[in-house]
């Protein structure tokens, strides 16, 4: 929503002066995941499963019981479908022998660097940017995911560039194609995923898609 | 001073397969029509709720689990991560569709943060039903509102089962085409 109170002050500037989101375009159909395949380093599991119902009191019994789910022709308990993105970690958020990643000269809003979630690898040329947020997701399923599966996750390919002038700010919409397998190599999903990356206007606060 | 163990009560783990969660009753193709609603959802987004998603999907940015933080990045408070938003579909879409439904595909746009304090109202429509490659499906538009406006917006691909295969779950492959017969 667009309102009188002051914005915090925005980010530095990110990008090059001398490319335009049409030199961005250009670079449509590139994977920028730099050929990192994650796979994740945890099985889905029975707790898993019940920490993701637990937020919104998902109560369907596929998620829950076992004999349910084989009834319904599912391998075992399955993952809720808005889950399955979530499903992989990748070396968790902390593992014996990394130093720790909550440093004791730090105040208490102190952001750690957690677990990395997708194979990333720089991006295309961009314009200068000093804001951005998540906008939207398409996702495709596929074979479902179920108790005991470890899943891998392949690809950043640059899906769409949508140069655009909103409430917030100028910039553009742009997003990233991942595909998502489970350990027989079947794809269970695949994601395009949108952000929108703008110079913020003056006096204005952020609203996704605005 | 230890008690005899003839005399404690002997514990057994919970290792049986019965059925331990009521079955939802279930949707068929047959059974529903466009425009028709289904149930919504009012999902009061208390701080501690908010702290369960965060710890749901370990997405730990302060952005979901800190005032402070989300005020330096200009929201008004905490707001939900993008995948927590569409858990709230979930859970109405798959409250209804019962055990037989799958879900194809899901597009959606967040229009509004979804803050810590916020009732959110979900709710969706059939707003278009056919048959392809062996399967049965309905577009569902799903609305989320914040107290403000609307919040997010998409619509949800489900495949149902169908009165003649009633206990058949819809499983697809690559290109979409049914791997089980449906219809």
């Amino acid at each position: 929503m667009t309102t009188e109170q002051t914005p915090p002050a925005a980010r530095p500037m990110r990008g090059d002066p001398n490319v335009t989101w049409e030199d961005t375009a250009k670079h449509i159909g590139e994977d920028y995941s730099g050929g990192i395949i994650m796979v994740a380093d945890e099985r889905v599991d029975k707790v898993m499963l019940s920490r993701y119902c637990e937020p919104a009191e998902i109560g369907n019994p596929l998620y829950w019981d076992e004999e349910v789910a084989r009834m319904a022709g599912y391998r075992s308990q399955v993952v809720p479908w808005a889950m399955v993105k979530e499903v992989p970690t990748y070396g968790g958020n902390w593992r014996p022998g990394q130093p720790t990643r909550f440093p004791l000269d730090v105040d208490m809003d102190f952001q750690s660097q957690l677990a990395n979630r997708q194979p990333s690898a720089g991006g295309p040329p961009v314009p200068p940017t000093n804001a951005g947020f998540f906008t939207d997701m398409t996702i495709e399923f596929f074979e479902p995911v179920c108790l005991g599966d470890r899943l891998t996750t392949m690809g950043r390919v640059l899906h769409h560039v949508t140069p655009r002038e909103t409430r917030v700010g100028i910039g553009a919409f742009i997003g990233y194609d991942t595909s998502y397998f489970n350990q027989f190599g079947q794809i269970v999903a695949r994601a395009t995923q949108g952000t929108y990356s703008f110079v913020r206007k003056e006096g204005v606060v952020d609203e996704p898609g605005s | 001073m230890p008690r005899n163990p003839a005399q404690m009560p002997t514990f057994y783990g919970n290792d049986n397969n019965t059925v331990q969660y009521p079955i939802p009753p279930q949707v068929y193709f047959e059974g529903v029509n466009v425009d028709d609603e289904i149930p919504t959802v009012d999902f009061n987004l208390t701080v501690q709720r908010m702290i369960m998603f965060v710890g749901a999907t370990r997405n730990y940015p302060g952005l979901h689990h800190n005032d402070r933080v989300a005020q330096a990045n200009n929201a008004e408070r905490m707001f939900l991560q993008n995948n927590s938003c569409l858990m709230l579909w979930e859970r109405v879409i798959s409250d209804w569709m019962g055990i037989y439904g799958r879900v194809r595909s899901a597009t959606f746009r967040i229009t509004n943060f979804h803050l810590s304090g916020d009732i959110i109202h979900v709710g969706g429509k059939i707003t278009k039903k056919w048959q392809e490659n062996g399967l049965n499906f309905v577009e569902l538009t799903m609305l989320s509102h914040t107290p403000r406006r609307v919040g997010m917006t998409g619509t949800v691909i489900v495949a149902l089962p169908s009165t003649k295969y009633p206990t058949t779950t819809p499983m697809w492959d690559l290109e979409g085409k049914a791997t089980v017969v449906c219809q």
